[in-house]
């Protein structure tokens, strides 16, 4: 069964009388222990989904169903421990007059119990970082230090359900190889189901099991990622897929 | 391109904030028409480089060496002068496509005020300026982008309107930093697409300063590798992705995912946060092939032929 399934989710945004389509009758399901990505051009409706799933909006029809049960429009705290999101900005993910590990205690509090403390040598030598970095402010990090604590303060709470947006795009691609690395091992060993959003094929391709493609808020292909890249049936693939850059050596 | 007079020569150049520096020796030329891509991870260097060569960066010092435009050293010059003449010959497109333009002022009265502060505008002959510029751009519909704001543009829109101001000024050299890095896949294409051919209608030399190694082969005439504030490797894209000679390139390219799959390999470590180092080799912690001696070495540039120059004394067939 299914861990997470969506069904038919709409959502409009209205702003002074014009109305857009972010989401239109959108459809999924996340097995398992699956990473399943998500492509396509900004404005095609990836990152609103996500918010619709995270708990951050709340879809106007359709139905989210976690374990086969609906998401309440009001979350949980279990329901927010259980789905953990992660941003692209991971510098302004994080309270700028507060130290890193502060932040991370301030979760964890928030959705495990008052007095909680992580047990921040498992923490940091899951992301691969040393424990005194997280004593710094989120300016005195690189973006790739910050988004591996982002990624520790998502998995503090022990989520069974990642939601990545776009989280290696503002990294140079030594970074972004290590935050793959590290999202498949945690994938791996926590048996994690993971969404994956992102506009860059190559790395969708590289971490993710399956992936749906999106245009204009509508889900316009889906399969497994080797053969969506292989064999694209839609001319939206196609293109997005001609424009992929590769290094030719 | 080579064989011609460098327009540009950058000589053991070194920058920074303050005493502390973040660019050291670097040396390069640029020749009429070329496009050289900058490459490296966040915080080598690589922006701080083009800010030195701009100049127009506040707190940011150039330490010592020489920036040589058309054969003019611009740190002789007095601060107003080199202002002036920067200001000329350089156009600068920044990574993030809305900080090119105030987002709410209409392309016109920003053109216009550009044009009138570079002494450039003619209101007579404005329009048909206007129109060649974005005529060598594909750029439609010259009325409405004018009547339109930035705010109202796509990302990259607004990057190749940036382009066309380049070119309405006549500057001779492009410096661009990460002018693709925000935008689409599909619009990455497009734009990269939009460079190469600025160059070729006009004959604009370009620095680009990306960490996309695949835009860098894309589009450049030579690929500079830059790592803790110093060139590591130099050379045309066949040199230095074909045949890497320093293994902080080889790292980079296999940190490159693939569409044909496989998990790219990542470099452990960070680089050094406090830019180059004084004596020996930067990378020598994270590096594969590292010797005996590198923590404490530094070595020359080395020519491994045909103008392909690296800074690992470690490579094949090095010493």
């Amino acid at each position: 069964m299914a861990i997470l399934e969506g069904k038919n989710i709409c959502r409009r945004y209205r702003r002074r009388g014009v109305s857009v389509d972010a989401l239109t009758d959108v459809s999924f399901a996340l097995e398992e222990g699956e990473i399943l990505g998500i492509v396509g051009e900004s404005g095609s409706g990836k990152s609103t989904l996500l918010r619709q799933i995270s708990g951050l909006e709340t879809p106007d029809s359709g139905e989210l169903l976690l374990d086969g049960q609906p998401l309440p429009v009001r979350r949980t705290r279990e329901n927010y421990r259980t789905i953990q999101m992660i941003f692209q900005d991971a510098v302004g993910s994080f309270h700028p007059r507060r130290k890193i590990a502060d932040s991370i205690r301030e979760t964890v509090r928030n959705l495990c119990g008052p007095g909680l403390e992580p047990d921040w040598q498992t923490l940091c030598s899951l992301v691969q970082l040393p424990l005194e970095l997280s004593e710094r402010y989120p300016r005195d990090l690189s973006g790739g230090q910050c988004q591996r604590f982002a990624i520790a303060r998502a998995m503090a709470v022990q989520p069974r359900i990642l939601l990545c947006d776009e989280i290696t795009s503002a990294l140079d691609v030594s970074s972004q190889a290590q935050i793959l690395r590290l999202l498949s091992r945690l994938h791996r060993e926590k048996n994690m189901s993971v969404i994956f959003v992102s506009h860059d094929l190559a790395v969708v391709r590289s971490i993710c099991d399956r992936v749906m493609v999106m245009y204009n808020g509508r889900l316009v292909e889906e399969g497994p990622v080797a053969d969506v890249i292989r064999s694209p049936r839609e001319a939206y693939t196609k293109k997005l897929i001609s424009s992929v850059l590769e290094v030719r050596n | 391109m080579s064989g011609s007079e460098p327009i540009l020569s950058v000589r053991d150049l070194s920058a920074g904030y303050g005493a502390g520096r973040m660019v050291a020796d670097v040396s390069f030329t640029l020749g009429p028409g070329e496009i050289l891509c900058l490459v490296g991870e966040s915080g080598c260097g690589k922006s701080t480089l083009l800010k030195a060569v701009m100049g127009t960066t506040p707190g940011l010092q150039v330490l010592s060496g020489e920036i040589i435009l058309e054969g003019r050293s611009l740190l002789a010059l007095p601060p107003r002068e080199r202002q002036r003449i920067c200001c000329d010959k350089f156009g600068l497109v920044s990574q993030s496509p809305g900080a090119s333009f105030n987002p709410i002022r209409s392309y016109r009265k920003q053109f216009t005020e550009t044009l009138k502060s570079h002494g450039k505008y003619d209101r007579n002959t404005f329009d048909a300026q206007v129109d060649e510029a974005f005529g060598k751009l594909s750029l439609n519909d010259r009325e409405r982008i004018l009547a339109s704001c930035p705010y109202e543009m796509s990302g990259g829109m607004n990057q190749r309107i940036a382009f066309s101001l380049a070119l309405l000024l006549g500057q001779d050299i492009l410096l661009a930093d990460e002018p693709t890095s925000a935008l689409d896949a599909t619009v990455q294409l497009q734009v990269a697409q939009e460079l190469r051919r600025l160059r070729d209608v006009s004959g604009i030399a370009q620095i680009i300063v990306t960490h996309n190694l695949a835009l860098a082969q894309f589009l450049a005439d030579r690929i500079g590798v830059m790592y803790a504030g110093r060139l590591v490797e130099l050379g045309t894209p066949e040199q230095v992705l074909g045949d890497p000679r320093h293994p902080y390139t080889r790292a980079l390219i296999a940190a490159i995912p693939s569409l044909q799959g496989g998990m790219p390999v990542g470099l452990q470590g960070q680089p050094p946060l406090e830019g180059p180092a004084d004596a020996g080799c930067e990378f020598c912690e994270r590096c594969p092939v590292c010797r005996d001696g590198c923590a404490e070495r530094r070595y020359a540039p080395i020519d491994a032929g045909g103008g392909h120059m690296t800074a690992c004394g470690c490579a094949d067939g090095g010493v």
